[in-house]
């Protein structure tokens, strides 16, 4: 596994972690008053989207064809990217 | 594949199916919707990206990552179960209290969402303190192969 996927895959963790640690202080808010929890949105978002969804995806297996697999991943996004 | 990676998958893709119904819904802007409806557009992108995106990955991780020495294959399962209906149990009680905080705010309700929120917060914290260790050991071992 080259360094920069073990930096990926070992970051994932720490941002999902931390990501939802925000988004609970937000919906703590909507049950008790927590000031400024929703300052917190934008970096929530972020850290899971692009910290803990988009980084994870470096721990997925490539089995005996990486090109072929991080192909088929690439094309994975089209949908998103078409219905965006 | 271990029980608890199919649980998972089978979980997240009634997440799929019910964040995806509920987003085209809440995003539709069609006339004549029921304003819950709009309130419900948080818990629509919870579904896909907990309920979904999140809990495949966690289905996915289970099942793959290396076997830890001694004992059994996966280690000791009941935490990752626990980790599995609080995640989701976490999303129930979302999916039924941010609907009512919305529409009929109470004590009751008020109590729902940080429930909920500690549940999935719980879920994701002992799911990293699981995976850490194997995390750690998969970086090893690719780099040693």
């Amino acid at each position: 596994m080259p360094k920069l996927a073990r930096w990926y895959v070992k970051t994932a963790p720490l941002y999902l972690a931390v990501g939802t640690l925000f988004g609970a202080i937000i919906l703590w808010n909507k049950g008790l008053t927590i000031p400024g929890a929703w300052l917190l949105l934008a970096l929530h978002i972020a850290l899971v989207t692009w910290g803990w969804l988009l980084l994870s995806q470096w721990a997925w297996p490539t089995g005996s064809c990486p090109a072929g697999a991080r192909r088929a991943a690439a094309c994975g996004w089209l949908p998103a990217l078409i219905s965006a | 594949m271990p029980k608890l990676s199919c649980f998972f998958v089978k979980s997240a893709l009634l997440c799929l199916v019910l964040g995806g119904a509920l987003a085209g819904l809440a995003l539709s802007g069609a006339g004549g919707l029921p304003p819950v409806l709009l309130a419900l557009r948080p818990l629509a992108w919870h579904l896909l990206t907990v309920g979904w995106a999140t809990q495949l990955i966690f289905g996915v991780a289970f099942r793959m990552f290396p076997h830890m020495p001694g004992g059994p294959p996966r280690g000791d399962e009941w935490p990752a179960w626990l980790v599995f209906w609080m995640l989701n149990s976490g999303l129930a009680l979302r999916a039924v209290g941010e609907p009512l905080a919305g529409l009929r705010p109470g004590p009751v309700t008020a109590g729902l969402l940080p429930l909920a929120a500690t549940l999935q917060l719980a879920a994701v914290l002992i799911f990293v303190l699981l995976t850490w260790p194997q995390v750690r050991s998969l970086a090893g071992r690719h780099t040693a192969g």
